[in-house]
């Protein structure tokens, strides 16, 4: 009987969801040059963990794309050359959790243009 | 793309073959490692405090904490003669590479005259503390605990794969400060002394009977706060920002450059069924087609280090030299069994071990390759989503 009420519930986050994802490729398109950690392959933002953030999940970044990752790093190799290898893991996120995360990443994009550029910006290959 | 070399540069490439060519003799020459024998590690030990002395551990470092500042090019340079001279360069590798340049951007200023000195010098071997038995080799999903009391952390856990752990007198170690906030966030790096109380070390022997690897064991050790690096709790940030140095792979080309010289060299002496193995057509061809791989991997390699010289960010060419590089390794070494036929079986420590029985240790080596920097699997899928554009 109730349950009508679930599937509207499960539909508004659907379609929130689906909304602010299409809101942050457009912010994450206004980023130029794209932030990055120094040193790190890839241009990513931090994304701060919501107060209902997932338990378990690392570093969630935005990448260009304006798609949300956990950004991982692994120090492996030989002796004669240790290495750092990075990884952008995409997230499998349900709506509810999604709207959490894309309003803490739509807040950080927002903080990352009002300030200046950071200095010594490097740029990706190809 | 032009990969020609200044004079300043030829010169450095001349000045360090020169010295190594006086340095290693026959038996380092052979490429055995000098994780082999208390003998073997002596000697590699020694030599690092000679480039240590010359100022060359430290090449890519800041000239401010004792480094050369050298240019990504010559850093190239640098790293290619070493990888195809088989200098060992075990006992400060880690040191210089990750434990230096995290001291140097995290450090305390007493971190830094102490420690520094030491790893320039080459009079200090470090191991890493972050690959444990149930995370993996991801940072952020380490378990091992260090608990604050008083001016100490009190650490408990497990590392795995900790290569020279037996030899080392520090480890750079990751280790969970706080569990209640996002994995990476609860993670603190610490500087401990191998020799702590609760410190157990157990051998791990590989595929080629070689003990490089351990499993190290803190049960309850005793850090003092002063040995950790960086803020609390921030330690997988301090691993994400590091100092960006010369990673083309190139040592992958040198080795094999050298390893297919010697191949040739064998099969112009060597005989099989009254007829020299130089001019068996199968052989032939089989080490034509080693000599351009060996030099795809070096062109792959210089269009890595050429990319960082003018100051752009390698992402996918880094895979493909790595990929290339470790594949091409494992490839010579079934060549090389293939050239030396039921020979190259031969242990290094049988005389009758053609190339001293480096082909028999290369291709047992060799697998590990194509895990040890990355697996082929996650190279692959780098060149796919970030050179071809393939969904991820």
């Amino acid at each position: 009987m109730g349950k009508d009420l679930v599937y509207q519930a499960d539909a508004i986050l659907a379609e929130t969801a689906s909304r602010l994802a299409d809101l942050l490729c457009l912010a994450a398109a206004r980023l130029k040059p794209f932030p990055r950690f120094p040193g790190a392959e890839f241009e990513t933002l931090e994304v701060p963990p919501p107060g209902a953030g997932r338990a378990g999940l690392g570093c969630v970044v935005l990448a260009p794309d304006g798609k949300l990752y956990e950004y991982e790093i692994s120090l492996v190799g030989d002796s004669f050359s240790p290495e750092r290898i990075e990884n952008l893991k995409p997230l499998d996120l349900t709506p509810a959790e999604f709207i959490a995360y894309a309003y803490m990443a739509l807040v950080a994009v927002a903080k990352a243009l009002e300030q200046p550029p950071q200095g010594g910006s490097r740029w990706t290959s190809g | 793309m032009d990969f020609r070399l200044t004079e300043a540069e030829i010169n450095w490439r001349n000045e360090i073959r020169q010295f190594l060519r006086q340095e290693l003799p026959p038996e380092v020459e052979s490429g055995l490692e000098e994780a082999d024998s208390d003998e073997q590690w002596r000697f590699a030990v020694q030599f690092n405090r000679k480039l240590g002395q010359k100022g060359w551990l430290t090449v890519a470092w800041p000239k401010e904490y004792g480094g050369q500042a050298r240019s990504f090019i010559e850093q190239l340079i640098f790293n290619e003669e070493m990888a195809y001279w088989r200098a060992p360069l075990g006992p400060s590798s880690f040191g210089i590479n990750f434990v230096g340049p995290t001291i140097i951007v995290h450090g305390t200023e007493e971190q830094k005259r102490y420690h520094l000195p030491l790893i320039a010098r080459g009079e200090v071997t470090w191991c890493q503390g972050f690959s444990e038995p149930n995370a993996g080799s991801d940072l952020a999903s380490l378990q091992t605990r260090a608990v604050e009391d008083g001016d100490y952390f009190v650490i408990t856990g497990t590392k795995i794969w900790t290569t020279n752990a037996h030899r080392a007198q520090w480890c750079l170690l990751g280790a969970r400060t706080n569990p209640d906030v996002p994995k990476h966030r609860g993670i603190s790096l610490f500087m401990v002394e191998m020799d702590r109380p609760g410190i157990t070390v157990q051998p791990i022997y590989n595929m080629a009977d070689i003990h490089s690897f351990n499993q190290v064991f803190f049960d309850g050790v005793r850090v003092p706060r002063t040995n950790m690096i960086g803020e609390k709790d921030r330690g997988w940030y301090a691993m994400m920002t590091t100092l960006d140095f010369e990673r083309s792979g190139v040592q992958y080309a040198a080795g094999g450059r050298r390893t297919l010289e010697e191949l040739v060299a064998f099969t112009k002496d060597a005989t099989r069924n009254g007829r020299p193995l130089a001019r068996d057509p199968v052989v032939r061809h089989k080490l034509a087609e080693m000599a351009i791989e060996v030099e795809v991997a070096r062109m792959l390699a210089y269009r890595v280090a050429s990319m960082q010289a003018r100051g752009l960010i390698p992402n996918y060419e880094s895979s493909m030299s790595k990929l290339f590089g470790t594949e091409l390794t494992q490839r010579l070494a079934n060549t090389g069994m293939q050239v030396l036929g039921l020979y190259g079986q031969l242990e290094p420590k049988s005389k009758w071990a053609p190339l001293k029985g480096r082909i028999e240790r290369m291709y047992l080596t060799s697998f590990a390759s194509t895990i040890a920097a990355g697996t082929s699997e996650v190279q692959r899928n780098i060149i796919a989503i970030r050179g071809l554009g393939l969904p991820r």
